[in-house]
Protein backbone atom coordinates (compact mmCIF):
# COMPACT_ATOMS: atom_id res chain seq x y z
CA UNK A 1 0.00 0.00 0.00
CA UNK A 2 2.74 2.13 0.66
CA UNK A 3 4.92 1.46 -1.73
CA UNK A 4 1.55 2.33 -4.02
CA UNK A 5 1.07 5.50 -2.76
CA UNK A 6 4.67 6.31 -3.14
CA UNK A 7 4.73 5.17 -6.76
CA UNK A 8 1.59 7.43 -6.85
CA UNK A 9 3.30 10.25 -5.24
CA UNK A 10 6.64 9.66 -8.37
CA UNK A 11 4.18 9.66 -11.12
CA UNK A 12 2.52 13.13 -9.80
CA UNK A 13 5.78 14.77 -9.74
CA UNK A 14 6.93 13.76 -12.87
CA UNK A 15 3.98 14.80 -14.58
CA UNK A 16 4.33 18.14 -12.93
CA UNK A 17 7.78 18.35 -14.15
CA UNK A 18 6.83 17.32 -17.58
CA UNK A 19 3.70 19.61 -17.80
CA UNK A 20 6.21 23.00 -16.38
CA UNK A 21 8.93 21.68 -18.69
CA UNK A 22 6.43 21.84 -21.71
CA UNK A 23 4.98 25.21 -20.10
CA UNK A 24 8.71 26.42 -20.62
CA UNK A 25 9.32 24.98 -23.68
CA UNK A 26 6.46 26.81 -25.10
CA UNK A 27 7.48 30.33 -23.49
CA UNK A 28 10.91 30.00 -24.19
CA UNK A 29 11.20 29.52 -27.96
CA UNK A 30 12.99 31.62 -29.57
CA UNK A 31 11.45 34.30 -32.20
CA UNK A 32 13.39 34.00 -35.62
CA UNK A 33 14.91 37.50 -36.24
CA UNK A 34 13.51 39.24 -39.05
CA UNK A 35 17.10 40.59 -40.28
CA UNK A 36 17.44 38.15 -43.71
CA UNK A 37 21.24 36.95 -42.60
CA UNK A 38 20.35 36.80 -39.50
CA UNK A 39 17.06 34.55 -40.00
CA UNK A 40 19.21 32.17 -42.00
CA UNK A 41 21.91 32.09 -39.31
CA UNK A 42 19.05 31.41 -36.64
CA UNK A 43 17.85 28.80 -38.70
CA UNK A 44 21.38 27.08 -39.33
CA UNK A 45 21.91 26.90 -35.92
CA UNK A 46 18.78 24.86 -35.09
CA UNK A 47 18.70 26.25 -31.03
CA UNK A 48 14.67 26.69 -31.15
CA UNK A 49 14.70 26.95 -27.25
CA UNK A 50 17.32 29.46 -27.28
CA UNK A 51 16.26 31.90 -24.47
CA UNK A 52 14.89 29.17 -22.22
CA UNK A 53 17.97 27.63 -22.62
CA UNK A 54 20.20 30.61 -22.13
CA UNK A 55 18.27 30.69 -18.98
CA UNK A 56 18.79 26.89 -17.94
CA UNK A 57 22.54 27.38 -18.52
CA UNK A 58 23.10 30.87 -16.50
CA UNK A 59 21.15 28.53 -13.72
CA UNK A 60 24.32 26.01 -14.70
CA UNK A 61 26.28 28.20 -14.30
CA UNK A 62 25.02 29.48 -10.92
CA UNK A 63 25.23 26.21 -9.80
CA UNK A 64 28.99 25.99 -10.94
CA UNK A 65 29.67 28.83 -9.29
CA UNK A 66 27.81 27.61 -6.09
CA UNK A 67 28.85 24.13 -5.51
CA UNK A 68 30.41 22.46 -8.73
CA UNK A 69 33.65 24.66 -9.42
CA UNK A 70 34.64 25.27 -5.47
CA UNK A 71 34.25 21.22 -5.04
CA UNK A 72 36.29 21.00 -7.63
CA UNK A 73 39.17 23.42 -6.57
CA UNK A 74 39.22 21.50 -3.11
CA UNK A 75 39.38 18.38 -4.67
CA UNK A 76 42.26 19.63 -6.72
CA UNK A 77 44.10 21.56 -3.51
CA UNK A 78 42.97 18.76 -1.29
CA UNK A 79 43.76 15.23 -2.74
CA UNK A 80 47.14 14.41 -3.81
CA UNK A 81 47.57 14.03 -7.39
CA UNK A 82 48.06 10.52 -7.17
CA UNK A 83 44.92 10.28 -5.63
CA UNK A 84 43.20 11.88 -7.91
CA UNK A 85 44.31 9.95 -10.88
CA UNK A 86 43.35 6.69 -8.99
CA UNK A 87 39.50 8.08 -8.61
CA UNK A 88 39.78 9.47 -12.55
CA UNK A 89 40.79 5.69 -13.46
CA UNK A 90 38.43 3.61 -11.13
CA UNK A 91 35.31 5.85 -12.58
CA UNK A 92 36.87 5.14 -15.96
CA UNK A 93 36.73 1.10 -15.28
CA UNK A 94 33.74 1.13 -13.80
CA UNK A 95 31.53 2.79 -17.21
CA UNK A 96 33.65 0.16 -19.26
CA UNK A 97 30.87 -2.30 -19.77
CA UNK A 98 28.75 0.37 -20.96
CA UNK A 99 31.76 1.73 -23.27
CA UNK A 100 32.54 -2.00 -24.40
CA UNK A 101 28.82 -2.41 -25.45
CA UNK A 102 29.44 0.70 -27.76
CA UNK A 103 32.00 -0.51 -28.75
CA UNK A 104 30.52 -3.76 -30.25
CA UNK A 105 27.30 -2.08 -30.92
CA UNK A 106 29.50 0.51 -33.44
CA UNK A 107 30.77 -2.89 -35.07
CA UNK A 108 34.26 -1.87 -34.04
CA UNK A 109 35.47 -5.26 -32.49
CA UNK A 110 39.55 -3.83 -32.15
CA UNK A 111 38.13 -1.54 -29.95
CA UNK A 112 35.78 -3.49 -27.82
CA UNK A 113 38.87 -6.41 -27.76
CA UNK A 114 40.84 -3.40 -26.20
CA UNK A 115 38.13 -2.57 -23.99
CA UNK A 116 37.52 -6.14 -22.66
CA UNK A 117 41.54 -6.22 -21.70
CA UNK A 118 41.36 -3.33 -20.06
CA UNK A 119 38.70 -3.92 -17.70
CA UNK A 120 39.91 -7.28 -17.18
CA UNK A 121 43.73 -6.18 -16.29
CA UNK A 122 42.38 -3.29 -14.27
CA UNK A 123 40.10 -4.99 -12.58
CA UNK A 124 42.59 -7.08 -11.43
CA UNK A 125 46.08 -5.90 -11.61
CA UNK A 126 44.72 -2.46 -11.32
CA UNK A 127 43.24 -3.25 -8.03
CA UNK A 128 38.88 -2.59 -8.79
CA UNK A 129 40.46 -0.15 -11.51
CA UNK A 130 42.14 2.48 -9.05
CA UNK A 131 45.52 1.95 -11.00
CA UNK A 132 45.25 1.88 -14.78
CA UNK A 133 47.53 -1.39 -15.23
CA UNK A 134 46.56 -1.92 -18.77
CA UNK A 135 47.97 1.20 -20.28
CA UNK A 136 51.36 1.49 -17.82
CA UNK A 137 52.65 -2.47 -18.51
CA UNK A 138 50.54 -3.43 -21.96
CA UNK A 139 50.25 0.22 -23.23
CA UNK A 140 46.72 -0.45 -24.03
CA UNK A 141 45.09 2.65 -23.91
CA UNK A 142 41.33 3.63 -23.08
CA UNK A 143 39.07 5.36 -24.85
CA UNK A 144 35.61 6.66 -23.85
CA UNK A 145 31.83 5.75 -25.73
CA UNK A 146 28.44 6.29 -25.06
CA UNK A 147 24.92 5.63 -26.34
CA UNK A 148 24.75 9.14 -27.85
CA UNK A 149 28.01 8.25 -29.84
CA UNK A 150 26.58 5.08 -31.35
CA UNK A 151 23.24 6.41 -32.27
CA UNK A 152 25.62 8.96 -34.46
CA UNK A 153 27.62 6.12 -35.97
CA UNK A 154 24.29 4.62 -36.72
CA UNK A 155 23.59 7.45 -38.57
CA UNK A 156 20.57 9.37 -36.14
CA UNK A 157 21.67 13.12 -36.43
CA UNK A 158 21.91 15.34 -33.40
CA UNK A 159 18.69 17.61 -33.61
CA UNK A 160 18.19 20.29 -32.39
CA UNK A 161 19.84 21.46 -29.19
CA UNK A 162 19.28 22.20 -25.88
CA UNK A 163 20.85 22.24 -22.46
CA UNK A 164 19.28 20.26 -19.49
CA UNK A 165 19.54 21.43 -16.03
CA UNK A 166 22.64 20.63 -13.92
CA UNK A 167 23.67 17.96 -16.85
CA UNK A 168 24.62 20.70 -19.57
CA UNK A 169 24.44 21.22 -23.12
CA UNK A 170 22.60 17.95 -25.24
CA UNK A 171 20.39 16.95 -27.62
CA UNK A 172 18.07 14.41 -28.40
CA UNK A 173 19.96 11.65 -29.72
CA UNK A 174 22.59 12.15 -26.41
CA UNK A 175 20.00 12.61 -24.19
CA UNK A 176 18.36 9.62 -25.37
CA UNK A 177 21.45 8.02 -24.98
CA UNK A 178 21.98 9.29 -21.48
CA UNK A 179 18.83 7.68 -20.67
CA UNK A 180 19.69 4.26 -22.13
CA UNK A 181 23.09 4.60 -19.99
CA UNK A 182 21.23 5.42 -17.05
CA UNK A 183 18.81 2.56 -17.59
CA UNK A 184 21.19 -0.24 -18.46
CA UNK A 185 24.82 0.44 -16.80
CA UNK A 186 25.66 -2.50 -15.16
CA UNK A 187 26.71 -0.55 -12.06
CA UNK A 188 23.32 0.92 -11.83
CA UNK A 189 21.24 -2.21 -12.35
CA UNK A 190 23.37 -3.37 -9.44
CA UNK A 191 22.91 -0.47 -7.12
CA UNK A 192 18.86 -0.91 -8.15
CA UNK A 193 18.77 -4.86 -7.09
CA UNK A 194 20.46 -3.79 -3.66
CA UNK A 195 18.29 -0.94 -3.01
CA UNK A 196 21.37 1.38 -3.03
CA UNK A 197 20.61 3.94 -5.50
CA UNK A 198 22.15 6.54 -3.75
CA UNK A 199 25.35 4.92 -4.83
CA UNK A 200 24.30 5.96 -8.55
CA UNK A 201 23.91 9.77 -6.84
CA UNK A 202 27.42 9.81 -5.50
CA UNK A 203 28.88 8.39 -8.21
CA UNK A 204 27.42 11.11 -10.76
CA UNK A 205 28.42 13.70 -8.16
CA UNK A 206 32.65 12.50 -7.95
CA UNK A 207 32.47 11.95 -11.76
CA UNK A 208 31.27 15.47 -12.01
CA UNK A 209 33.61 16.74 -9.82
CA UNK A 210 36.95 14.92 -11.47
CA UNK A 211 35.06 16.23 -14.94
CA UNK A 212 35.47 20.16 -13.11
CA UNK A 213 38.63 19.32 -11.54
CA UNK A 214 40.13 18.42 -15.08
CA UNK A 215 38.84 21.10 -16.74
CA UNK A 216 39.03 24.09 -14.18
CA UNK A 217 42.20 26.03 -16.35
CA UNK A 218 40.29 25.61 -19.55
CA UNK A 219 36.47 25.96 -18.44
CA UNK A 220 37.69 29.60 -16.67
CA UNK A 221 39.85 30.80 -19.77
CA UNK A 222 36.98 29.74 -22.64
CA UNK A 223 34.75 31.30 -20.01
CA UNK A 224 37.08 34.87 -19.80
CA UNK A 225 38.18 35.09 -23.64
CA UNK A 226 34.35 34.44 -25.02
CA UNK A 227 32.39 37.24 -26.63
CA UNK A 228 29.14 35.10 -26.34
CA UNK A 229 30.11 32.36 -23.36
CA UNK A 230 26.44 29.93 -24.43
CA UNK A 231 26.96 30.29 -27.94
CA UNK A 232 30.98 29.11 -27.37
CA UNK A 233 30.44 25.58 -25.19
CA UNK A 234 26.98 25.28 -27.95
CA UNK A 235 29.53 25.09 -30.45
CA UNK A 236 32.06 23.19 -28.56
CA UNK A 237 29.74 20.45 -27.75
CA UNK A 238 28.55 19.88 -31.31
CA UNK A 239 32.23 19.96 -32.71
CA UNK A 240 33.74 18.00 -30.06
CA UNK A 241 30.32 15.63 -30.33
CA UNK A 242 30.76 15.12 -33.93
CA UNK A 243 34.70 14.43 -33.53
CA UNK A 244 33.86 11.59 -30.74
CA UNK A 245 31.72 10.05 -33.45
CA UNK A 246 34.28 9.98 -35.98
CA UNK A 247 36.58 9.02 -33.50
CA UNK A 248 38.55 11.37 -33.90
CA UNK A 249 39.53 10.49 -37.72
CA UNK A 250 39.71 13.87 -39.66
CA UNK A 251 36.95 14.95 -42.19
CA UNK A 252 39.44 16.02 -45.19
CA UNK A 253 37.89 12.34 -47.19
CA UNK A 254 34.67 14.62 -46.51
CA UNK A 255 33.39 17.36 -48.88
CA UNK A 256 35.92 20.26 -46.89
CA UNK A 257 34.71 21.74 -43.95
CA UNK A 258 35.00 24.97 -42.57
CA UNK A 259 36.98 27.29 -44.71
CA UNK A 260 37.49 26.96 -48.41
CA UNK A 261 39.40 29.15 -50.23
CA UNK A 262 38.03 29.67 -53.52
CA UNK A 263 40.05 30.98 -56.65
CA UNK A 264 41.19 34.77 -56.42
CA UNK A 265 38.70 37.21 -56.62
CA UNK A 266 36.34 35.30 -55.07
CA UNK A 267 36.01 34.89 -51.18
CA UNK A 268 33.28 32.67 -49.85
CA UNK A 269 32.69 32.67 -46.49
CA UNK A 270 32.32 28.66 -46.68
CA UNK A 271 29.49 26.89 -44.92
CA UNK A 272 29.91 26.22 -41.45
CA UNK A 273 27.03 24.56 -40.71
CA UNK A 274 28.08 20.93 -42.24
CA UNK A 275 31.54 21.53 -40.36
CA UNK A 276 30.25 21.82 -36.84
CA UNK A 277 27.50 19.14 -36.96
CA UNK A 278 29.06 16.18 -38.98
CA UNK B 1 58.79 -22.50 -21.71
CA UNK B 2 61.59 -20.95 -23.43
CA UNK B 3 61.29 -23.26 -26.19
CA UNK B 4 57.96 -22.33 -27.29
CA UNK B 5 58.72 -18.44 -26.08
CA UNK B 6 62.27 -17.52 -28.23
CA UNK B 7 60.57 -18.52 -31.70
CA UNK B 8 57.82 -16.41 -31.05
CA UNK B 9 60.14 -13.34 -29.76
CA UNK B 10 61.81 -13.69 -32.55
CA UNK B 11 58.53 -13.64 -34.85
CA UNK B 12 57.87 -10.62 -33.42
CA UNK B 13 61.03 -8.87 -32.95
CA UNK B 14 61.05 -9.76 -36.91
CA UNK B 15 57.75 -8.48 -37.79
CA UNK B 16 58.43 -5.19 -36.09
CA UNK B 17 61.64 -4.73 -37.67
CA UNK B 18 59.57 -5.23 -41.52
CA UNK B 19 56.89 -2.84 -39.87
CA UNK B 20 59.54 -0.47 -39.28
CA UNK B 21 61.03 -0.68 -42.57
CA UNK B 22 57.62 -0.64 -44.78
CA UNK B 23 56.62 2.31 -42.18
CA UNK B 24 59.53 4.23 -43.50
CA UNK B 25 59.38 3.21 -47.14
CA UNK B 26 56.01 4.02 -47.04
CA UNK B 27 56.49 7.34 -45.56
CA UNK B 28 59.60 8.51 -47.53
CA UNK B 29 57.91 9.08 -51.10
CA UNK B 30 55.58 10.90 -49.21
CA UNK B 31 58.05 13.27 -47.50
CA UNK B 32 60.06 13.29 -50.54
CA UNK B 33 57.31 14.52 -53.15
CA UNK B 34 55.29 16.12 -50.38
CA UNK B 35 54.50 20.27 -50.68
CA UNK B 36 56.25 21.21 -47.93
CA UNK B 37 52.92 22.17 -46.13
CA UNK B 38 54.09 19.77 -43.29
CA UNK B 39 57.17 21.44 -43.13
CA UNK B 40 55.66 24.64 -42.77
CA UNK B 41 53.35 23.67 -39.82
CA UNK B 42 55.58 22.00 -37.64
CA UNK B 43 58.27 24.71 -37.98
CA UNK B 44 55.36 26.98 -36.46
CA UNK B 45 54.89 24.59 -33.90
CA UNK B 46 58.75 24.72 -32.77
CA UNK B 47 58.42 28.73 -33.52
CA UNK B 48 55.42 28.88 -31.04
CA UNK B 49 57.12 26.38 -27.97
CA UNK B 50 60.34 28.25 -28.49
CA UNK B 51 59.29 31.85 -28.80
CA UNK B 52 56.58 32.16 -26.59
CA UNK B 53 57.51 29.57 -23.48
CA UNK B 54 60.97 31.23 -23.64
CA UNK B 55 61.92 31.47 -19.55
CA UNK B 56 61.35 34.56 -17.66
CA UNK B 57 59.31 36.92 -20.21
CA UNK B 58 56.56 38.93 -19.32
CA UNK B 59 52.75 38.61 -20.51
CA UNK B 60 52.95 41.11 -22.54
CA UNK B 61 56.11 40.11 -24.33
CA UNK B 62 54.82 36.45 -24.68
CA UNK B 63 51.27 38.34 -26.33
CA UNK B 64 53.43 40.38 -28.90
CA UNK B 65 55.05 37.74 -29.62
CA UNK B 66 51.91 35.41 -30.47
CA UNK B 67 50.53 38.61 -32.40
CA UNK B 68 53.95 38.30 -35.02
CA UNK B 69 53.29 34.25 -34.97
CA UNK B 70 49.73 34.81 -36.17
CA UNK B 71 50.53 36.94 -38.90
CA UNK B 72 53.43 35.44 -40.05
CA UNK B 73 51.75 32.13 -39.83
CA UNK B 74 47.56 33.08 -40.98
CA UNK B 75 46.13 34.35 -43.75
CA UNK B 76 44.20 37.11 -42.00
CA UNK B 77 41.91 38.48 -44.58
CA UNK B 78 40.56 34.96 -45.32
CA UNK B 79 40.14 34.10 -41.29
CA UNK B 80 38.54 37.71 -40.81
CA UNK B 81 35.97 37.05 -43.98
CA UNK B 82 35.24 33.54 -42.64
CA UNK B 83 34.87 34.14 -39.18
CA UNK B 84 32.23 37.25 -40.02
CA UNK B 85 30.81 34.65 -42.29
CA UNK B 86 27.58 36.33 -44.32
CA UNK B 87 27.94 39.54 -42.22
CA UNK B 88 31.10 40.15 -44.10
CA UNK B 89 28.89 41.61 -47.02
CA UNK B 90 27.74 44.53 -44.62
CA UNK B 91 31.27 45.34 -43.48
CA UNK B 92 32.27 48.44 -44.99
CA UNK B 93 36.31 48.48 -46.07
CA UNK B 94 37.17 50.30 -43.07
CA UNK B 95 35.26 48.38 -40.82
CA UNK B 96 36.80 45.15 -41.94
CA UNK B 97 39.89 46.61 -41.90
CA UNK B 98 39.98 47.64 -37.64
CA UNK B 99 37.83 44.25 -36.88
CA UNK B 100 41.03 42.44 -38.39
CA UNK B 101 43.29 44.58 -36.17
CA UNK B 102 41.17 43.81 -33.40
CA UNK B 103 40.27 39.97 -34.25
CA UNK B 104 44.61 39.32 -34.26
CA UNK B 105 44.90 41.13 -30.91
CA UNK B 106 42.29 39.20 -29.20
CA UNK B 107 42.97 35.63 -30.36
CA UNK B 108 46.71 36.68 -29.14
CA UNK B 109 45.74 36.89 -25.61
CA UNK B 110 43.22 34.29 -26.16
CA UNK B 111 46.02 31.76 -27.22
CA UNK B 112 49.46 33.00 -25.17
CA UNK B 113 47.68 32.12 -22.13
CA UNK B 114 48.11 28.42 -23.35
CA UNK B 115 51.78 29.05 -23.59
CA UNK B 116 52.15 30.51 -20.14
CA UNK B 117 51.03 27.40 -18.81
CA UNK B 118 53.43 25.17 -20.65
CA UNK B 119 54.71 22.05 -19.39
CA UNK B 120 56.95 20.45 -21.84
CA UNK B 121 54.46 19.30 -24.39
CA UNK B 122 56.16 19.04 -27.74
CA UNK B 123 53.99 19.48 -31.19
CA UNK B 124 54.71 16.78 -33.98
CA UNK B 125 53.13 16.62 -37.25
CA UNK B 126 52.75 13.55 -39.20
CA UNK B 127 51.17 13.75 -42.29
CA UNK B 128 49.71 15.93 -45.07
CA UNK B 129 46.60 15.72 -47.01
CA UNK B 130 46.51 17.61 -50.50
CA UNK B 131 42.68 18.65 -50.68
CA UNK B 132 40.90 19.38 -53.87
CA UNK B 133 41.13 23.27 -53.86
CA UNK B 134 44.91 23.87 -53.13
CA UNK B 135 44.06 23.65 -49.68
CA UNK B 136 46.58 21.10 -47.26
CA UNK B 137 45.22 19.66 -44.46
CA UNK B 138 48.47 18.92 -41.89
CA UNK B 139 47.71 16.97 -39.11
CA UNK B 140 50.00 15.92 -36.19
CA UNK B 141 49.26 15.52 -32.56
CA UNK B 142 51.01 17.79 -28.95
CA UNK B 143 52.41 15.39 -26.62
CA UNK B 144 51.85 15.51 -23.41
CA UNK B 145 54.34 14.69 -20.28
CA UNK B 146 51.75 12.69 -18.85
CA UNK B 147 48.22 12.24 -20.32
CA UNK B 148 47.24 11.16 -23.76
CA UNK B 149 47.85 12.95 -26.92
CA UNK B 150 46.19 15.94 -27.81
CA UNK B 151 44.90 15.40 -32.07
CA UNK B 152 45.80 18.89 -33.76
CA UNK B 153 45.32 19.59 -37.34
CA UNK B 154 45.66 22.85 -39.57
CA UNK B 155 44.81 23.81 -42.76
CA UNK B 156 46.82 25.68 -45.14
CA UNK B 157 46.99 27.07 -48.81
CA UNK B 158 49.64 28.86 -51.00
CA UNK B 159 50.30 32.05 -51.10
CA UNK B 160 52.66 32.70 -53.53
CA UNK B 161 55.92 30.76 -52.60
CA UNK B 162 54.93 30.12 -49.01
CA UNK B 163 51.91 28.99 -47.35
CA UNK B 164 49.39 30.47 -44.78
CA UNK B 165 47.23 28.53 -42.66
CA UNK B 166 43.18 29.25 -42.87
CA UNK B 167 41.87 26.91 -39.89
CA UNK B 168 43.53 25.18 -36.44
CA UNK B 169 41.70 22.43 -35.48
CA UNK B 170 42.09 20.99 -31.62
CA UNK B 171 40.52 17.65 -30.78
CA UNK B 172 38.08 18.24 -33.90
CA UNK B 173 37.41 21.50 -32.30
CA UNK B 174 37.98 24.70 -34.77
CA UNK B 175 39.38 27.79 -33.66
CA UNK B 176 38.02 30.15 -36.65
CA UNK B 177 34.60 28.24 -36.41
CA UNK B 178 34.34 28.47 -32.60
CA UNK B 179 34.55 32.06 -33.35
CA UNK B 180 32.41 32.57 -36.36
CA UNK B 181 29.45 31.40 -34.48
CA UNK B 182 29.86 33.59 -31.56
CA UNK B 183 30.61 36.45 -33.51
CA UNK B 184 27.23 35.63 -35.82
CA UNK B 185 25.28 35.89 -32.26
CA UNK B 186 27.20 39.53 -31.01
CA UNK B 187 26.16 40.71 -34.05
CA UNK B 188 22.54 39.74 -33.94
CA UNK B 189 22.07 41.13 -30.70
CA UNK B 190 23.96 44.27 -31.64
CA UNK B 191 21.77 45.38 -34.15
CA UNK B 192 22.75 43.33 -37.04
CA UNK B 193 25.74 45.50 -37.55
CA UNK B 194 28.93 44.41 -37.99
CA UNK B 195 30.15 48.00 -35.48
CA UNK B 196 28.25 45.89 -33.45
CA UNK B 197 30.79 43.51 -32.91
CA UNK B 198 33.65 45.40 -33.07
CA UNK B 199 32.70 47.44 -29.93
CA UNK B 200 31.97 43.70 -28.45
CA UNK B 201 35.55 42.82 -29.53
CA UNK B 202 37.42 46.55 -28.88
CA UNK B 203 35.52 45.78 -24.80
CA UNK B 204 37.40 42.29 -24.97
CA UNK B 205 40.47 43.65 -26.43
CA UNK B 206 41.05 46.94 -23.50
CA UNK B 207 40.01 44.44 -20.95
CA UNK B 208 42.85 41.93 -21.66
CA UNK B 209 44.76 44.52 -22.18
CA UNK B 210 44.17 45.91 -18.61
CA UNK B 211 44.81 42.17 -17.53
CA UNK B 212 48.17 42.18 -19.39
CA UNK B 213 49.60 46.02 -18.55
CA UNK B 214 52.91 46.30 -21.06
CA UNK B 215 56.54 46.75 -19.09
Amino acid sequence: MFENRFAFLKMRIATLLLASLGTLAVAGCATPPSDPVARTEFEKENDPLEPLNRAIFGFNRTMDGMFLRPAAIAYREVLPQPVQKGVYNFLGNLRSPVVFANDVLQGDIDRAGNTAGRFAINTTVGILGVWDAAAELFNMQGHSEDFGQTFGVWGVGEGFYFVLPFLGPSNPRDATGLLVEYLVDPFNLWAREQNVEGWILARSLVTGVDFRARNLQTLDELERTSLDYYVAVRSLYRQRRADEIRNGRPTSDQPAPGITVAPEGQKPAGDDRSAEAR
Amino acid sequence: MTGIALPFLAIRRFLAVLGAVLALSLAAPAGAAGSGALGFVQKVGDTAIADLTAAGISDSTRVKRMRKLLSDTFDAETVARFVLGPFVHRASAAELKEFMRLYEIYVAHNYAGLFKRYSGEKIEMQREQALANGNFDVFGVIRQPSGPPINMEMRVHRVNSNFKAVDLKIEGVSMPLTHRKQFASVITQRGNKVSGLIDALQGAVTRFEKETPSE
